[in-house]
């Protein structure tokens, strides 16, 4: 995270993706888009999991809240800028939500292993308002025929102006966050999760900061949720619950949480192996992402990316 | 500068504090002695916030602070150095410094922690470096430097040489009264290392089941007769 490195794994990444277009077909390229779409939405948890230690079992809540929510602003007919207003209704939601669960179980001192408690019941009761609540958000079957991005005359729907719209957009959001956890931030939140009392001893409002930390977090992922919407042209409660909520777990697991690229990285990956997998025996796939994270979690406690490192450091072992 | 009276607060039912009245002025190095269990650390921790008063006042500069939370007094001006010390072991010494400027409201950080500096410099050689992997004496040093840079009015200390070795415990004692001189901070010392006590402070507290029973002078811990009497050691 401090050295360079990042950067340029950052730099080739982004280069990597924009050639991309060039010989992937348009399938394989909306499927990778998919997949950097919930790439920004593990990064976006791993902005809050990863600095504070404190990890949200209900993230897909926020995913969803600015799924649906994009779903339902931008199918309101003779609406200006349908796209627009969409994404930052979604976005505001779930910041107001994130904003209110913060306050309560911040301030009231809820911290550790029942945050995540609470927040893993909060994406089972979303998921069951998303079900019940049908004359809204279309029950079991969801909502279809969302519009795709569109912004004034701008028309974002094709695959490869969608495909970059995703790109540049993640780009952004991952500078951004990354650019807060490196700085002072991220050095607050450190100190935080190091111990929050005395953090507060050093004048720090811990539960402000945190509350501050996790609005953004689950905004990121609003944003995520909205532009899946739209290129999917669909919203279904899947998008809300529980499962969504463990699989963006695995991404980051996999990944390497704390490093915010990783759980890009992780993402992408799982949903290929997923793809690969499952094209020829449906059945197997949970068995085998659930070894895959056991693995993971005993050899690589930091995610695919530290192999690269872990790799360095055998050779400099072997020079030595 | 701090002021407390009437001090009253415990661990849920059981009180620990039954009245204290105190009193630190600019440029003063009170110590608090007492018996385990006589509610030193108690009266720090409810000082400083992280533990609240069930009764009594506490006030700042004349500023009242008895129902601020922690994070307020901080910025009101008290610093409080914990027993452990409490660094932030995955920052580095830099970084743990710049996390201590928060209480200090508009001022400019980068001056502050090079003014600290000048008081440490071993930290200083060392500031690119992670705290954790410092020895208890420097982290010690580091824990001060960090109150510090929140330009504190008041540093509350608990043990600062609770496990460190002998001069590093007799430099403590040197600084804490240079800070007291040079920059008129007042210091609530809670310690049970006598040389420390005797060389740092102005005045010294006997505490006992929750309350201050004795007033007596640093030169009185000397006399073993005294000690016996008040301290029971």
């Amino acid at each position: 995270m401090r050295d360079p490195s990042w950067l340029i794994a950052f730099a080739i990444g982004l280069l990597l993706l924009a050639l991309l277009p060039t010989w992937v077909d348009s399938y394989n390229l909306t499927v990778l888009r998919d997949a950097l779409i919930f790439g920004l939405f593990a990064a976006s948890l791993d902005f809050f999991w990863g600095r504070t230690g404190i990890l949200c079992f209900g993230h897909s809540v926020f995913f969803g809240l600015g799924a649906y929510i994009m779903a339902l602003v931008s199918m309101t007919p003779d609406i200006p800028l349908p796209s627009l207003l969409g994404l930052l209704a979604g976005i505001t939601g779930a910041g107001l939500l994130a904003g209110a669960v913060g306050y309560f179980l911040f301030f009231g001192g809820v911290r550790g292993s029942y945050f995540t408690i609470v927040t893993l019941a909060l994406s089972v009761i979303a998921q069951q308002v998303a079900v019940s609540w049908s004359s809204v958000t279309g029950g079991d079957t969801g909502l279809i025929g969302i519009p795709p991005l569109m912004f004034g005359g701008l028309d974002l729907s094709g695959d490869v102006a969608s495909y970059f719209t995703v790109v540049a957009l993640l780009a952004t959001v991952l500078l951004g966050l990354w650019a807060l956890s490196r700085g002072r931030w991220g050095r607050i939140l450190t100190a935080i999760s190091d111990n929050e009392m005395r953090a507060a001893a050093l004048g720090h409002n811990a539960a402000l900061r945190l509350t501050m930390t996790f609005v953004i977090s689950a905004s990121t992922a609003a944003l995520a949720g909205a532009l899946y919407v739209a290129m999917a042209g669909l919203v279904a409660p899947d998008l809300i619950g529980l499962l969504l909520a463990t699989e963006v777990i695995v991404w980051v697991a996999v990944g390497g949480r704390g490093t915010l690229i990783g759980p890009v990285v992780g993402a992408v990956l799982v949903q290929r192996a997923q793809q690969e997998i499952s094209s020829f025996n449906p059945s197997l796939w949970p068995l085998i992402i659930g070894c895959v994270f056991v693995l993971i979690v005993f050899l690589l406690p930091e995610g695919v990316l530290s192999i690269g490192t872990r790799i360095r450091a055998l050779f400099r072992r072997g020079a030595a | 500068m701090l002021t407390a009276s009437g001090l009253r607060s415990g661990y849920g039912a059981l009180p620990v504090l039954h009245g204290v009245d105190i009193a630190v002025g600019e440029g003063e190095v009170v110590s608090v002695l007492g018996r385990n269990g006589a509610g030193k650390t108690t009266l720090l921790r409810t000082l400083s916030g992280a533990l609240a008063a069930q009764s009594g006042q506490i006030s700042v500069g004349g500023l009242d602070v008895t129902r601020r939370p922690a994070f307020q007094r901080a910025r009101a001006g008290i610093a409080y150095v914990p027993q452990g010390r409490g660094i932030f072991g995955m920052l580095t010494v830099e970084e743990n410094l710049e996390v201590g400027t928060r209480a200090a409201v508009g001022s400019d950080t980068t001056d502050i922690r090079q003014r600290v500096f000048q008081y440490f410099p071993i930290l200083k050689e060392r500031s690119g470096q992670r705290a954790g992997t410092f020895s208890g004496g420097q982290q010690q040093m580091l824990a001060i430097a960090r109150a510090l840079c929140g330009q504190p009015k008041i540093l509350l200390l608990d043990e600062p040489a609770e496990g460190i070795q002998p001069s590093i415990v007799h430099e403590i004692g040197t600084l804490v009264r240079r800070l007291a001189d040079e920059q008129g901070l007042a210091v609530l010392l809670v310690e049970q290392n006598l040389d420390l006590v005797m060389s740092a402070s102005s005045r010294c507290l006997v505490m006992d089941k929750g309350r201050i029973v004795h007033a007596i002078q640093p030169e009185d811990l000397k006399d073993e007769v005294l000690l016996k009497q008040f301290l029971a050691l």
